[in-house]
């Protein structure tokens, strides 16, 4: 066991740091955004895990997990989730079931960061039972055609292309004769509806109406999609680790700064203690959240089965941000629900969108409970209550 | 020993459950958080004809004659329906205040503009910096020339101040013993030297800074440097009416989220059949039972003139950690649905955050408690 990083690790870290820090502007503004991430682009740091051959850097999931974390920290300008379900979706499918020209035509798109796509799974009577959908693509010489509603497909509004998972067999049931489809966004027949969710982002309701999508963009086998969606579940339940470290960690140490000063305003003596007590706990389980990243990590680049290790670190970062994002929030008082503008408002308004945003994780790529009974039954093989 | 509700309280709830499920939907919530004023003055005059604002103040003031139990009754059933509205700053904090402290005519005058709907009075009481319950440390000043008061200092986290008719502002007079040296001024709006900010927090809240450089106060109330006492009771009595609030609130969390996974089917079942999640649901019930009776006891003792502090902390610190929790769970239970801003939820989400930090957390009230037993 050697739990160092190696000496090309740590310095492909600090490259990461010293590009953000000269890169950063301190005012938020979309060109200057849309700047940076064409230069992470033309860095072709999204395709760190991705083979060379493919337009990647190949330089595996540790470098691509250091990359997410040291940005995510530093508050770089970029949209983590775009990268995290575009590689660990999409690119992870390819690479595994694709074609050959599949491959060599998307990888190095991926890799340099010019398209996205998002996951085009869920619809409404298909949440945590994802085997219920209904999404047809009736299979017509060269082409499928498509209909159906999906939900919660980020960012169906922006990105090129989601994956689509339909059933392509309409007597099929639940897990059988589903397949995926790359669907180009734009196609006539869909229409992107976006939400308004309580993180404040706009989350896309997708129709698909007799949309018609090529049978070079079926990804694998017909009748297989349910077998390709279990194989990647692990990538499907932990799509920016690294960022979401990158981001606890960053709280963490912003909040330790605020209430080292704020300590002289605490009234008493006993809520130090308690506030000292509270963070000492969130900086244990940041270390539990840091290790078992990176040990993900260290797996997928081993070729060891991830299933167990990210049920569990998808339960356990749920737990712990939630917990963390509440006690945070809640040591602030009502400074800590201020909006960002206030004088007044702790860590600048921070929590007020955070504790709303990180309800999300409650549901979000099926919720701890639903995980809970995988880990009880799959893992620790207990009977199935149904 | 008698647990039960009267008959008047037990219509008042249905009456006011009613009304508030037409009158106060989560569309109009989510209009009106949205508007400057940041509560529906419409609901509002309603909610003083149906003498709802009125409703502890003695008759002789255009009250209702109720009591605090009347009064939390009431309040959980606003909780219910996450009702944004100054009812807290002017009825409860003002209005309990010039009740116990005012003169006669000032009862009169004010009470009965509070009651009728006619003013809005907001309390103006914390500063950057201070506990609310200890002003010790507060800095705004009242000082004297020729003979009037004029208020120096900057309150914070001061309901609707940018529409209130009137602010009574907290301040030292003379430095004297912590809590002696205090005043009470009511300072009309858009007095001279006055700055009003809002400051928008992620609840229904509507805080304001306010800003007094030298502004003329229009009355005094109660005797400066006696008004600590009276004060402080009101703020205490604030602290029982956020926990009835806090679990009329709960409640409807767990009927939204009882009555979804009733009908909401995955893996061919409805999935409140589920355990896990039936295990959450009666944790939350059990929850919300505890909460309700701490809460209805410091009401009683309210409504009886019994000491109460130490069982309002004792309820605070309950609804303050599972108000919260129980957002969660319904969240956790009703899924991505809930998570959008169309869904009622994400108001109860907030605001249950919100008032977890209003007047002490958990934390706070455990110390207090933890000092009653030394």
């Amino acid at each position: 066991m050697d739990l160092k990083f190696t000496r090309e690790q740590e310095s492909f870290r600090q490259e990461v740091i010293d590009f953000c820090h000269q890169n950063m502007e301190k005012r938020y503004t979309p060109e200057y955004a849309q700047a940076f991430r064409e230069k992470i682009s033309q860095k072709r740091w999204p395709g760190l895990s991705i083979p060379e051959k493919y337009g990647g850097l190949g330089r595996g999931a540790i470098h691509r997990v250091i990359f997410m974390e040291e940005t995510s920290y530093l508050r770089a300008p970029i949209v983590h989730y775009d990268y995290g379900v575009t590689i660990s979706l999409l690119g992870n499918m390819l690479l595994r079931h694709g074609t050959e020209e599949q491959k060599r035509e998307y990888l190095p798109l991926i890799a340099n960061g010019t398209i996205h796509c998002g996951q085009g799974y869920s619809e409404p009577e298909a949440g945590n039972d994802l085997a219920n959908i209904r999404t047809l693509a009736i299979r017509q010489d060269d082409h499928f055609i498509v209909n159906g509603q999906k939900m919660w497909v980020h960012d169906a509004r922006v990105y090129k292309y989601s994956l689509i998972m339909a059933r392509t067999d309409p007597q099929s049931e639940r897990e059988h004769g589903l397949i995926l489809l790359l669907m180009d966004n734009k196609s006539q027949g869909v229409t992107v509806i976006p939400q308004l969710a309580m993180n404040r982002q706009f989350t896309p309701q997708v129709f698909l109406d007799n949309v018609v999508v090529p049978v070079s963009n079926l990804i694998g086998e017909q009748g297989k999609g349910w077998q390709y969606y279990n194989e990647l579940k692990p990538f499907y339940w932990n799509k920016e680790q690294g960022a979401e470290i990158g981001m606890i960690r960053r709280l963490f140490d912003d909040a330790i700064l605020y209430l080292k000063d704020w300590q002289q305003h605490t009234t008493t003596r006993f809520q130090h203690e308690l506030i000292k007590q509270k963070m000492a706990e969130a900086m244990v389980d940041i270390n539990v959240l840091r290790h078992m990243v990176y040990r993900m990590a260290w797996m997928e680049e081993q070729g060891i089965d991830l299933f167990e290790i990210s049920a569990k670190l998808r339960v356990f970062h749920v737990e712990t941000w939630l917990k963390f994002t509440g006690i945070l929030t809640s040591i602030l008082g009502r400074e800590g629900i201020l909006e960002s503008g206030a004088a007044e408002a702790a860590l600048n308004g921070m929590m007020s969108r955070l504790y709303p945003a990180a309800a999300l994780q409650l549901m979000q790529r099926a919720g701890p409970s639903y995980i809970k009974n995988i880990i009880s039954t799959e893992i620790l093989g207990m009977p199935k209550p149904w | 020993m008698d647990f039960s509700l009267s008959e008047e309280q037990k219509m008042l709830i249905t009456s006011a459950r009613d009304i508030l499920q037409r009158e106060c939907p989560p569309s109009l919530i989510r209009q009106v958080l949205n508007e400057t004023k940041g509560y529906s003055t419409s609901l509002w005059e309603k909610m003083s004809a149906l003498g709802w604002l009125g409703l502890v103040f003695p008759s002789e003031y255009n009250g209702g004659g109720g009591n605090f139990m009347d009064l939390s009754v009431l309040l959980q059933e606003m909780g219910r329906a996450a009702l944004p509205s100054p009812f807290f700053t002017s009825v409860i904090m003002s209005g309990l205040y010039i009740l116990d402290a005012g003169s006669r005519e000032q009862k009169e005058r004010l009470l009965s503009g509070i009651a009728s709907g006619e003013i809005v009075i907001t309390l103006a009481i914390s500063e950057k910096g201070t506990d609310d319950f200890k002003p010790d440390d507060m800095k705004t000043v009242a000082a004297v020339d020729q003979d009037n008061y004029y208020i120096t200092g900057t309150k914070i986290f001061v309901p609707y101040a940018d529409s209130a008719d009137y602010f009574i502002c907290l301040a030292r007079i003379f430095n004297d013993d912590k809590d002696k040296g205090l005043g009470t001024f009511v300072i009309k709006k858009d007095s001279p030297g006055i700055k009003v900010d809002l400051l928008k927090t992620m609840g229904s809240d509507h805080y304001c800074r306010v800003e007094f450089k030298e502004t003329p106060v229009q009355e005094v109330i109660g005797t400066e440097g006696q008004i600590w006492h009276a004060l402080e009771k009101t703020l205490w009595k604030n602290v029982v009416a956020l926990c009835c609030d806090m679990v009329g609130g709960a409640q409807k969390v767990l009927d939204m989220t009882v009555e979804y996974s009733k009908s909401r089917v995955q893996f061919g079942r409805p999935i409140g059949s589920m355990q896990a999640l039936q295990h959450h649901c009666s944790d939350m019930a059990v929850a919300i039972e505890a909460m309700q009776s701490l809460t209805l006891e410091a009401a009683w003792r309210v409504s009886v003139d019994l000491p109460f502090y130490t069982e309002a902390s004792i309820a605070k610190s309950l609804v303050s950690e599972w108000y919260p929790r129980c957002t969660q769970l319904g969240m956790m239970i009703q899924g991505g649905v809930s998570f959008m801003e169309d869904h009622a939820l994400p108001l109860y989400y907030r605001r249950a955050k919100a008032l977890e930090v209003a007047f002490g957390n958990s934390d706070y009230h455990r110390e207090i408690i933890a000092e009653s037993l030394i």
